[in-house]
C-alpha cells in the first residue's frame, strides 16, 4: 500500500531527497480481498515487460541524475500480487535498474499478501529487495483466497519463515469495521512478534458500495489511533507504528529549538507517484480517475510529464484541498498537509459545510500534544530526549 | 511556522482566491487562483468543471463534526488495561493465539 505521509518529507537528513515509485507490476492476483480497489483486474495476468521497464528506469533514471542535489529513489513494487512474477523476472528487473540508476540511491521494496513463500521467494526478498511489506489484517477475515476462505493461517506460517530466514519486514493491516473494535488486540499481537505496523484505514474502493459494511468513519479512524497511541506510550515495545509514531516524531521535532518548518509542496519536488501497469503515472490523490494521468512514462522522459497540464491540474487541487484546511491548523509545519493534500474524500464524515476537515490527522495531533503536556507535568521536562531512543531507528523497521 | 516561506503566501493567495462554497476541498475557483506559481488555464478550467462531481459526496452534520473536537473524545480515551503481554518475541502463530485469549 501507499507509503505513509511522513515518508514524503523532501529533505528528511543529509540533504538527500526521497521520492516513492509504487509501480503496479501486474494486477494478478491469487486473493479476493473483498475490500481490494483492484478487483475487477484481479484475475487479468497481464503484466509490464521487461522493455517497458528499461524505458521507465531510463526516463526516470535521466531525471534524477540530472538533479542537482541527491536523491533517494524508493521504489515500492506492488500489485496484484507481485510474488506471483518469477524471481527471474525481478533480477532482470534490478539489472536495468543498476544500468540506469547508477549515481542514485535506490531503495527495492515489495508489498506481498505473502501467500506464495517457497525457498527461491525467499532468497529474492533476502538479496534483491531491502524491505517487505506484508498484509495482514489479524481480525476481520476479508483477506480471502478465491475458493472464498480466509488466508491468515497462511501467512503467519510464512511470516516466521521470513523472520527465520532473517528478512526485514513489517505489515500492513487495513482498518475495517471488522477488526475496528478489536484495536487493543492487533497492537498486542504487534507488540508480542516485534513487529512495526503501519494501520491503513479503508479507502474508496473499486466500485460503489463494496466496502458496504465495513466502512469506517473519520472520526472512528481517530479514536481508534488515539487508543494505539496510549498504548504505544504504556508499552515498552520499540515498535513504529505508522502514522502513530511519525505524528509524535513531528510533533517532538517542532518543539524542538531551530525547528525549520516542512511543506508538502510539490511544485518543488514530487515525492510520491503511482505508476499504473500501462506505464500511466498519477498523483495519489488521482490514481485511476479517468483523464487525470499525467502522463505515460514508457513513452515519455519524466521531465516531459512534470510540466502536462494534467499534472499542475493534480498539484492545483492538492494545494486548494491544503489551502482550505492546513492553512487554519495550528500543527500545519509539524505536519506536511500530505494528509490532506493528497487523501481527497477518505472519509463522508470530513466534508463539512463543503470543506475539507483533517478530522484524523489533526485529532491525533491534538491528543498527542494533550498526553506529552499531561507527561512533562507529570514527570518533567526531557520528553524528547526519553522517547528518541523510541523513534530513532523506526525508519529502519518498517521497510513498506 | 515560518509564513514568510514563497508557499505558504501560494497557499494563502489560493485560499483567499476559493470562495468559501469550493466543496471536497477541490477549487470551484470563480476566479483564478492568485498562487506563486502561474496556473495553466485548464487547472481552473478543471476545477469549475469537477464541481458536480464533488457535489455527490454526503457532507456530515455540524453535530457529528463537532463532536469529534469535543472534550470527551478523548476523556474516553482510558489508559490500557490489558494484561502485559510475554516479554519473549512470539511467533506469529502463538501471538495470534494470545491476542485472541484477550478477548
Amino acid at each position: 500500500m501507499w507509503p505513509a505521509c511522513s515518508e514524503y518529507c523532501f529533505f528528511p537528513g543529509g540533504g538527500t531527497m526521497l521520492v516513492t515509485f509504487v509501480i503496479k507490476i501486474s494486477k494478478l492476483c491469487n486473493l479476493r480481498c473483498s475490500y481490494c480497489y483492484e478487483y475487477p483486474e484481479l484475475a487479468n495476468p497481464a503484466r509490464m515487460s521487461i522493455e517497458q521497464i528499461a524505458r521507465m528506469f531510463e526516463h526516470l533514471g535521466g531525471y534524477y541524475r540530472s538533479m542537482t542535489h541527491s536523491t533517494e529513489c524508493r521504489f515500492v513494487w506492488h500489485g496484484g500480487e507481485p510474488l506471483l512474477q518469477e524471481p527471474s523476472y525481478y533480477r532482470e528487473i534490478f539489472a536495468e535498474q543498476r544500468r540506469c540508476f547508477a549515481d542514485v540511491k535506490v531503495v527495492n521494496w515489495v508489498q506481498s499478501n505473502l501467500t506464495m513463500l517457497d525457498d527461491e521467494r525467499i532468497a529474492l526478498l533476502k538479496s534483491d529487495f531491502d524491505g517487505v511489506g506484508v498484509s495482514l489484517d489479524v481480525f476481520g477475515d476479508l483477506r480471502l483466497n478465491v475458493a472464498g476462505r480466509p488466508s491468515q493461517s497462511k501467512v503467519l506460517e510464512n511470516m516466521a519463515r521470513l523472520k527465520a530466514a532473517g528478512v526485514a519486514h513489517g505489515c500492513i493491516t487495513v482498518l475495517t469495521k471488522r477488526n475496528l473494535g478489536r484495536i487493543e488486540q492487533i497492537f498486542r499481537f504487534y507488540e508480542s512478534i516485534g513487529s512495526s505496523f503501519r494501520i491503513l484505514p479503508l479507502f474508496q474502493g473499486a466500485f460503489e458500495q463494496q466496502h458496504l459494511g465495513y466502512e469506517v468513519t473519520g472520526r472512528e479512524v481517530l479514536t481508534a489511533l488515539c487508543n494505539v497511541a496510549d498504548l504505544w506510550f504504556a508499552s515498552d515495545a520499540n515498535l513504529h507504528i505508522a502514522p502513530v509514531t511519525d505524528q509524535i516524531r513531528e510533533l517532538l521535532r517542532s518543539r524542538a529549538e531551530g525547528y525549520e518548518p516542512v511543506y508538502y509542496d510539490r511544485r518543488a519536488q514530487e515525492t510520491v507517484v503511482l505508476v499504473n501497469t500501462n506505464g500511466d503515472l498519477y498523483g495519489q490523490a488521482d490514481a485511476y480517475d479517468t483523464g487525470r494521468s499525467w502522463g505515460n512514462i514508457f513513452c515519455t522522459p519524466l521531465a516531459e510529464i512534470l510540466e502536462s497540464p494534467a499534472r499542475h491540474t493534480s498539484v492545483l487541487g492538492a494545494e486548494a484541498r491544503m489551502a482550505s484546511a492546513c492553512l487554519r491548523c495550528p500543527y500545519f509545519g509539524a505536519c506536511n498537509g500530505f494528509p490532506v493534500a493528497e487523501n481527497r474524500r477518505r472519509y463522508d464524515d470530513t466534508i463539512h459545510d463543503g470543506q475539507v476537515e483533517c478530522v484524523v490527522e489533526r485529532g491525533l495531533f491534538q491528543h498527542l500534544e494533550r498526553r506529552l503536556t499531561e507527561a512533562e507535568q507529570q514527570f518533567g521536562g526531557g520528553i524528547w530526549q526519553r522517547l528518541a531512543p523510541r523513534l530513532g531507528d523506526a525508519e529502519a523497521q518498517l521497510h513498506i | 511556522m515560518n509564513m514568510k516561506s514563497a508557499f505558504i503566501r501560494s497557499l494563502v493567495a489560493l485560499a483567499a482566491a476559493v470562495p468559501a462554497s469550493h466543496v471536497g476541498g477541490e477549487a470551484t475557483a470563480t476566479a483564478a487562483p492568485q498562487s506563486a506559481v502561474a496556473q495553466p488555464k485548464e487547472s481552473v478550467k478543471f476545477a469549475a468543471n469537477i464541481t458536480d462531481k464533488l457535489n455527490g459526496v454526503r457532507p456530515t452534520s455540524a453535530r457529528i463534526f463537532e463532536e469529534v473536537w469535543a472534550e470527551s473524545t478523548f476523556t474516553e480515551i482510558q489508559p490500557p488495561l490489558a494484561p502485559t503481554p510475554p516479554t519473549a518475541a512470539l511467533s506469529p502463530l502463538d501471538a495470534f493465539d494470545y491476542v485472541n485469549r484477550l478477548a
